[in-house]
């Protein structure tokens, strides 16, 4: 293993029927590693085995064959379990599912209070924990009084407070409106880049996948493309045949070549879109 | 006559307690039969509340809603009718099935309105293919159904009412792209054959452009801008700074105004983008040519 790998799924299967002889398998020989402050976006369509993979990172699930390491750690070591909860964070889609505790700052309290951290210490994270995602203010507040970007960012604080290595969210921006989305993005993207925090970013809105340091796509359970988002979206028919799309501004490029206007590389964001255009109308002569 | 009348609507929750919070305030529009209407604004802008009012769920403060010229809420009777000619259809409808097979939970709305048994089994159906759910499917239960496959038996379950007026909250959330598309396109085959009209809320700008005949855009209770596709996106600035989403076409075209260039205010789509982009270049290379 590469030494800067903080989690490695080696040739991973799993099946949720461990009693059939013919196995159906919801995840079956995936291989990749994320690195230590790497973002990571997990791409696919539904029930193509993305929230497995989640739910594989920190031994809720345990593989059916092939290992998943974390850390140098193997997670289906029992002894290993709470050092892997330790180190890799998961959040999920629905925050009203995830949430315990009835004030904000009992509930991003919880999980390091369970950890046996010392009430000071525990002051400190919780603190932290609510100002990296802009809810501080917001402590002595109900959450049930919160809105769904509201309460995603909670459930978000609450994984900080347990300072992992790793952030894996599991299309926790799918409930929200579009405020929200970008509140949760700004969120992670801000402890990738200066808490230098890992983050796998599983989602089906493809504009929250281009910023991402590496993607990777998994479709019928198998990983079916792994590589930078330049890469990724380049391969118009795989994103196809995978039921995705590339991003709208890919897109508008394309229907630009069509009109004889090509402006290099492909650009996959508004402002990229933005960028490649003025350049290319400075161009003409 | 229009189809829906809705007028003066204002309402606040938790009234005379000190949560008292005004959710509609003095919302007026119409709409007429077969109209394709996009409800966009944040969470919290009221969409709900309106969405629940026009269904005779909640009864407004003060105004009326008046569906084929008879105020919804003037007697019980007329409440009932209003809630099987408008269909509601909640965000995230597959968790309130609850029936033993597809079949029987599609049918309990055609069974509360009281029809004959060939005419709900006809009915079911007919909101089967609307949503293409095939036979056997519908003798299954429907917790063994996929996640997609249990969003379309829900919408299903509404289109067996054969509403005249569809109303659906974010009927694509939390679906893939393909997914997505497959559900819009069975709203407006529903539309098409059965001459409803459809108002949906939805997030996403490109489906809003692509697909409505008008946008109302709630912010705050109020409508703060209603018109065509056209005429909505042509306040994009205006919408950006509300801290809404516009389609990336017009966010593209509103960067690149930013910068200096002479675009119009009305791109929306990419299409329209692109050939707007492809009008500027051209002109900009016929000025350099000339001098």
């Amino acid at each position: 293993m590469e030494p800067n790998a903080l989690i490695k799924f080696d040739n991973v299967s799993f099946s949720y029927d461990d009693e059939d002889a013919i196995k159906d398998y919801a995840v079956e020989n995936i291989s990749f590693e994320v690195k230590k402050g790497e973002f990571v976006a997990v791409l696919g369509r539904n029930g193509s085995g993305k929230s497995t993979v989640a739910k594989l990172s920190n031994s809720i699930y345990i593989p059916s064959s092939g290992k998943v390491y974390v850390d140098g750690n193997d997670t289906s070591v029992t002894e290993n379990e709470l050092p892997i909860r330790k180190k890799v964070g998961v959040v999920f889609q629905n925050p009203d599912n995830q949430i315990v505790a009835s004030i904000v700052e009992e509930e991003v309290a919880f999980g390091p209070e369970n950890l046996g951290v010392e009430p000071a210490e525990l002051r400190r994270r919780v603190d932290g924990a609510l100002k990296a995602v802009g809810m501080y203010e917001y402590r002595r507040h109900e959450t049930h009084r919160l809105s769904g970007g509201q309460k995603q960012r909670i459930a978000i604080a609450g994984m900080i407070a347990m300072m992992p290595q790793c952030l894996v969210l599991d299309e926790p921006t799918a409930m929200l409106d579009p405020q929200g989305r970008r509140d949760v993005m700004h969120t992670v993207k801000k402890l990738n880049k200066e808490n230098g925090m890992s983050v796998v970013f599983i989602t089906h809105f493809m504009e929250e996948a281009v910023n991402a340091d590496k993607i990777i796509i998994i479709d019928e359970g198998k990983k079916a493309a792994e590589g930078t988002p330049d890469e990724i979206f380049a391969q118009r028919s795989l994103i196809k045949k995978c039921g995705l799309e590339i991003p709208e501004s890919a897109e508008l490029a394309e229907l630009l070549a069509a009109r004889g206007i090509n402006l290099g590389k492909t650009p996959l964001t508004p402002d990229g879109f933005a960028d490649a255009f003025m350049n290319y109308i400075s161009s003409i002569k | 006559m229009p189809l829906l009348e809705v007028k003066n609507l204002s309402y606040s929750y938790s009234k005379g307690t000190p949560f008292e919070k005004k959710a509609l305030s003095d919302i007026s529009f119409s709409v007429e039969k077969g109209e394709y209407i996009s409800i966009i604004g944040h969470t919290g802008s009221g969409k709900s509340t309106l969405m629940q009012m026009l269904d005779g769920l909640i009864k407004p403060d003060e105004g009326s809603v008046v569906l084929e010229g008879k105020d919804i809420n003037s007697d019980k009777k007329i409440t009932r009718e209003a809630r099987f000619k408008v269909g509601l259809c909640f965000q995230y409808p597959e968790y309130q099935l609850f029936e033993e097979t597809v079949e029987k939970d599609i049918a309990f709305g055609p069974k509360n309105m009281g029809l004959s048994a060939a005419e709900i089994s006809e009915r079911v159906l007919k909101a089967a293919a609307f949503v293409k759910l095939d036979g056997e499917l519908l003798k299954r239960s429907p917790f063994d159904l996929s996640g997609g496959q249990k969003r379309r038996a829900a919408i299903a379950g509404v289109m067996a009412m054969l509403p005249e007026i569809l109303i659906l909250d974010e009927p694509a959330a939390g679906l893939d792209p393909v997914g997505r598309n497959e559900i819009l396109s069975m709203i407006s085959e529903y539309r098409r054959s059965t001459g409803a009209t459809v108002m949906m809320v939805t997030h996403s700008m490109e489906t809003a452009a692509a697909v409505s005949d008008r946008i109302f855009v709630l912010e705050n209770g109020a409508i703060a801008y209603t018109g065509t596709p056209r005429e909505v996106f042509g306040h994009s600035e205006e919408l950006i700074k509300m801290g809404l989403d516009v389609p990336v076409s017009a966010k593209i075209a509103s960067e690149l105004r930013s910068r200096g260039l002479d675009l119009p205010l009305d791109i929306y789509t990419a299409e329209g983008c692109a050939d707007a982009l492809a009008r500027y270049a051209a002109k900009l290379k016929e000025g350099k040519r000339n001098g």
